[in-house]
């Protein structure tokens, strides 16, 4: 989860503009400033094509927090 | 006689023909398709799909609509949610459900496009009840059964939540009928956003965004 944690960090600081974000699992859009339905778009855009992975409709509906997004990006590097 | 049930998947076509039709608020733009640059055919798909997930948290999930039948032909339906509950925003999750369907190729458009509608968004206010997609069939308007479907949900997650405060609903300044309708009803005027972009038209039916709330 860790190294998952520390490639996904960059991406946070530089979709929002912020490099004092520091990630965790628990972290949520409400814990980031200017995490919006605009930015998010960006967001798991960078993240599929950083992994090269695409997500489900059912792992999207899943995402509520950085903890879970991180669970099903291991999914899909694992399979 | 009227009867109210809950949506669920057996309802998806007439909760696409609701969201569609409350899309257009009286005019013959549907929002989505101009945002997203999709055609209104590939929307349904989508919406389809969607509604089939079955995701709280937003209005597209066909347990938080209540249909009103008139034997067993639905006549009208209202969407209802508390807004970020239990996870994030309704617009986040709305933006992962359209972002599976949409070709990156497209992402700077439509990026583009809703940078555009910015200026007269308006935030939904967590812990409050969100109402969308309000929709009768025309033979059955003037009736009051959009009225008696959101009373219906307010009892409902009043409820199953009874520290619930705030009804809230989100319409164009431009639909007369509809604000004075709500005024009617109890609600009042919260917010307001409005611009002068003539860009904003191409994508939504006016320049105003109203934001409506109600204390339950």
């Amino acid at each position: 989860m860790n190294d998952i944690i520390s490639e996904l960090n960059p991406i946070f600081r530089k979709i929002f503009n912020n490099d004092s974000i520091e990630i965790n699992d628990t972290t949520t859009a409400g814990d980031i400033d200017g995490w919006d339905s605009l930015t998010h778009l960006d967001l798991i855009s960078t993240i599929e094509s950083h992994f090269n992975i695409k997500f489900r409709l059912k792992d999207l509906a899943k995402m509520n927090t950085v903890g879970s997004m991180i669970i099903i990006i291991q999914e899909k590097i694992a399979s | 006689m009227l009867t109210i049930k809950k949506g669920t998947v057996e309802d998806i076509s007439f909760l696409i023909e609701a969201i569609l039709e409350a899309e257009r608020s009286g005019t013959q733009l549907v929002s989505y398709t101009k945002i997203f640059c999709i055609s209104e055919e590939r929307l349904t798909d989508m919406l389809n799909e969607i509604l089939l997930e079955e995701i709280d948290g937003f209005e597209f999930c066909p347990s938080n609509f209540l249909v009103a039948f008139e034997e067993e032909l639905p006549v009208a339906t209202v969407s209802a949610w508390v807004e970020s509950v239990s996870g994030p925003s309704s617009g986040i999750i709305k933006s992962n459900m359209f972002f599976y369907f949409l070709s990156k190729a497209s992402l700077p458009q439509i990026e583009e496009n809703i940078r555009t509608i910015e200026p007269i968004n308006i935030q939904r206010a967590p812990g409050a009840l969100q109402l969308e997609s309000i929709y009768t069939i025309p033979l059955y308007r003037g009736r009051g059964i959009s009225a008696l479907l959101i009373d219906n949900h307010i009892q409902r997650h009043k409820q199953d939540n009874p520290e619930l405060r705030k009804v809230q609903i989100q319409l164009m300044g431009e639909n007369i009928r509809a604000v004075s309708a709500y005024l009617k009803a109890g609600f009042r005027v919260s917010e307001r956003k409005s611009s002068e972009d003539p860009r904003i038209v191409e994508f939504l039916p006016g320049l105003e965004r109203i934001l409506m709330e109600k204390e339950i």
